[in-house]
């Protein structure tokens, strides 16, 4: 959707979206904001101590997000739920009250606990039945930022969410005076299923920025006539749209920082020159965002709850489930911006550092939308010349090999030809834009793989979809129709993924680590979500060192919930 | 307003438009992808499982050397980026073999499926809702279809008739299918068709496609066969975003008999024709209103009978009109 400049900067509401005349969004844009916190000013304040032991409550809930009051799954009212601070070594235990009239769960994403406290139904156990109590016990073997969410009945995409910070046993490496978690989720009025039943119909429901007459002229005043007319035939000749960002967009989504939308403008207190670490949390169901602060420069000190060498940068991009901690100085005696925009760029999430409450800073405009390109539809070498910070001529050629991609069928729309190394990419809409970006290429561990071993056996699979008819898999078939992923119980091997679709995957695996191969050997980062990129193609190497069944899915609720998800059985 | 235009011309035209859109839906997504496919490049997308060698090994990221990425990477991932040893070679051994382990029978709790991928849909449109407007002879005409089903098997409904101002009821037309899905973007249908409406009940059995050409081309063709003959009918319509909201939409049917039926105004060989070019504006995407031109053409040996069967409010046998109605769908 065009955004008339009325908007920029501002999220475009649902009612927006439906009344559609321009001069009635005019209208409603100039109305104060109704929006406000869904929960009370001490989100994103981590408790003063550890505990191991908890009591919490589940239960349906009125949020005040947006202009009427919504009825929602939440953990003991709030959105997000409590922060739970736990301590590593500690012997936990979380006793779960279901107050809901449907089954529920809670699933601790990123904690290496027995398959069975995993929570995950079907997997780990039955769920929580309405009314019942369900007590989660295990020890903490880890330090980190994580979260948790449930894993019934999209719950999880309606704001049954929160953040965990456990304490590690050693002291931090990392010194800090304040701390705050930065909880990021995407919010509607829209209910999820509601969401999956038009993106059957129409794939590009939420998508109003696509290319349209005119819009070509501005193209073509941009690269000429010939160039804009063969591009825009190259995409329709493969029924695909350069435009398809995010399946659902800020037509319908707000963007919330630790519950708040952005006219409520969550707040964090420091003294200038403190050290602030902020524990930056991805819960939303669809929506991955690029983060900076303007005038401040983040150093990312932990990713996915394992630290890594600092790296000083300007922006990053958080998928659906990582989570990047980061320590920032504010010497300033003023307030500082923390802006979160959608990939899509149809809307952010916004916060504040400020040394008083009520202050704020200017709120930078939102960059440009990123269009796909060839190299998202991996074909790299027919067109990939112009990718942000990578050097094609390197490319080492792939080796000709035994085919196993995926056929062109019902549920798989695209090969990726030619996918390649994008883990020096910061992205699309990131290449070049002046900033420094992370990448997954900065990420080094401080301590060196516990399983030293070099794998035995390598696990390829081709992230595959079929976006006209919306669905989503692994090789071209979805969840149902697959067979789990064996793994020996002690075994260490290397999973390949190649993303033949057109967009982002953040993929992850319960219960075991991740750690991302990008050259840095003994001390790759150790993540449990991995960002595909569209045509990309990465490895990771996996310890198989606890048993049971574990999830093994896209993070992307919908492409979860509509196929692109395995079991992997640990025996 | 139809004496303005060239008959001929005009038909003419719109049976290229039809036979273009069935000649974008016979290139199928499998060939034409392969086509983009270089073909040197064929087979290099995968990587085996027993594929050891350290060339199909995830590569330092190559970014690391040039001028923009030195600045962005730090220090030690430089030195250590270009270290091959960084990518273990594969090592199997007796304990840890190259094979995978068979795949063990999961039991879920309580069958308990952790996703819904194989849930139900239905889904209704109406794509066709709208007034046929000529002073004191004004039509109405709906054109609509239904699906419920899994993503590979579905029953589906089609649906289309024209109301006069007289109430009667004319090209009723009502198909009832098995849909099942065969290929990226297309489906196979098998079925009947009832010809109801205010004339001489019809039926049919009836086979057909219907999907996705390339192009984002809409099409389906199906085949109508009883005791008297054999039918055809060739549909398409093309989405045209003049913005996002703002959508120009030239439709087309045509239909085919291989014998003329004179009480429902039928001719052999090519028989009539109903096609649109409509511009809606999706103030909601599920309900657009529109504005358009309807061209409905009969032809053959019951082009100029007098309408005193089904047809009767027509302007004769090639009917031209201005129209407006609302497509919406659920």
């Amino acid at each position: 959707m065009h955004i008339p400049p009325a908007l920029k900067g501002r999220n475009v509401s649902r009612r927006q979206f439906i009344t559609g005349g321009s001069a009635l969004t005019a209208l409603y844009a100039l109305r104060p904001p109704k929006q406000a916190c869904a929960f009370s000013h001490t989100s994103g304040i981590v408790p003063q101590d550890a505990s191991n032991s908890f009591d919490l409550t589940i239960g349906w809930a009125n949020v005040h997000i947006l202009g009427k009051p919504q009825r929602v799954p939440t953990m003991n009212g709030g959105v997000p739920g409590p922060i739970l601070r736990w301590r590593e070594g500690d012997d936990l235990s979380l006793n779960i009250h279901n107050t809901l009239d449907e089954t529920t769960s809670i699933h601790w994403h990123g904690i290496r606990c027995p398959a069975h406290m995993d929570g995950v139904p079907g997997l780990s156990f039955a769920g929580i039945e309405p009314g019942a109590r369900f007590t989660y016990r295990f020890p903490v073997k880890q330090s980190g930022t994580y979260w948790y969410h449930s894993h019934s009945n999209m719950q999880e995409a309606m704001g049954l969410y929160g953040a965990i910070v456990i304490d590690p046993k050693e002291p931090d490496p990392n010194s800090y005076d304040r701390d705050y978690v930065i909880l990021l989720s995407d919010w509607s009025d829209v209910a999820p299923h509601t969401i999956i039943n038009k993106l059957k119909f129409q794939d590009d429901y939420y998508n109003f920025r696509q290319r349209t007459a005119v819009s070509f002229f501005h193209d073509a005043k941009k690269s000429g006539v010939w160039p804009t007319l063969k591009d825009r035939m190259q995409w329709a000749g493969m029924n695909m749209s350069a435009t398809d960002i995010s399946d659902v967009s800020g037509i319908i989504y707000t963007y919330l920082m630790n519950g708040c939308a952005p006219a409520a403008n969550w707040t964090g207190i420091f003294k200038p020159g403190e050290r602030i670490r902020l524990r930056f949390i991805n819960a939303s169901a669809m929506t991955f965002y690029d983060i900076r602060i303007p005038s401040l420069q983040m150093d990312i000190i932990q990713a996915d709850g394992n630290n890594v060498e600092p790296v000083r940068v300007d922006e990053f991009r958080i998928g659906v489930a990582e989570t990047y901690d980061c320590i920032v100085q504010p010497q300033g005696n003023q307030a500082y911006t923390i802006f979160a925009q959608s990939e899509d760029r149809t809307g952010y999430a916004r916060g504040t550092l400020a040394p008083h409450s009520g202050m704020s800073a200017p709120v930078p405009p939102m960059d440009e939308r990123p269009v796909r390109t060839m190299v998202d539809m991996g074909m790299a070498m027919h067109e990939g010349h112009n990718m942000g910070g990578m050097d094609m001529h390197n490319m080492p050629m792939h080796q000709p090999a035994k085919t196993h991609a995926p056929p062109l069928n019902v549920e798989n729309q695209n090969r990726a030809a030619m996918p390649i190394n994008r883990l020096a990419d910061p992205g699309d809409g990131l290449q070049n834009n002046g900033r420094k970006v992370l990448t997954y290429a900065d990420l080094r561990a401080t301590h060196p793989a516990t399983d030293q071993r070099p794998p035995s056996r390598e696990i390829t699979l081709h992230l595959t979809g079929n976006m006209e008819r919306y669905i989503w898999g692994f090789d071209g078939k979805k969840f149902s129709e697959a067979t789990p992923i064996p793994l020996r119980l002690g075994e260490r091997v290397r999973f390949t993924l190649i993303n033949d679709t057109m967009m982002e995957h953040p993929i992850h695996l319960h219960g075991l680590w991740s750690e991302l191969e990008n050259g840095n050997g003994l001390y790759n980062p150790v993540k449990h979500t991995i960002i595909v990129q569209p045509g990309g193609k990465l490895s990771y190497l996996v310890s198989a060192d606890t048993p049971g069944l574990w999830a093994f899915h896209c993070h992307l609720l919908y492409h979860m919930d509509l196929g692109m998800f395995r079991t992997v059985v640990v025996s | 307003m139809k004496t303005c235009l060239n008959r001929q011309y005009f038909s003419r035209f719109l049976l290229l438009c039809v036979s273009a859109l069935l000649m974008a839906s016979m290139v199928t997504p499998q060939t034409k992808a392969a086509s983009m496919n270089h073909a040197s490049m064929e087979g290099m997308d995968d990587m085996d499982m027993g594929d050891m060698d350290m060339p199909a090994k995830p590569k330092p990221p190559s970014g690391a050397s040039s001028a923009h990425h030195a600045a962005q990477t730090t220090a030690h991932n430089k030195s250590t980026l270009l270290n091959p040893s960084a990518y273990p070679p594969l090592t199997p051994s007796a304990q840890w073999p190259a094979t995978p382990p068979p795949v063990p029978k999961v039991h879920y709790v309580q069958h308990i499926h952790p996703v819904m991928d194989h849930n139900t849909y239905f889904h209704a449109l109406l794509e066709q809702f709208e007034g046929r407007y000529t002073p004191g002879n004004s039509l109405f005409r709906y054109s609509g279809q239904a699906w419920f089903g899994t993503d590979y098997n579905k029953f589906w409904m089609k649906s289309e008739g024209v109301l006069d101002g007289h109430r009667r009821f004319s090209d009723g037309d009502h198909e009832f299918f098995y849909d099942r899905a065969i290929s990226t973007y297309f489906d196979v249908q098998a079925g009947i068709r009832l010809d109801v409406d205010s004339g001489p009940t019809r039926a049919w059995g009836a086979v057909g496609v219907q999907g996705l050409a390339l192009y984002f081309f809409d099409v389906s063709a199906t085949a109508y066969f009883n005791n008297t003959g054999v039918a055809g009918k060739l549909e398409g319509s093309y989405d045209f975003l003049i913005t996002n909201r703002l959508i120009l939409q030239p439709q087309a049917e045509l239909n085919f008999y291989s014998h003329a039926d004179p009480e429902r105004g039928v001719s052999r060989g090519f028989s009539d024709i109903d096609a649109g070019l409509r511009l809606r504006y999706e103030f909601k995407r599920q309900i657009a209103p529109y504005i358009a031109v309807t061209y409905a053409g009969h032809y053959g040996s019951t082009a100029s009978m007098p309408r005193n069967t089904t047809r009767m409010a027509e302007n004769g046998p090639e009917d031209l009109r201005f129209t407006f109605g609302i497509r919406s769908w659920f």
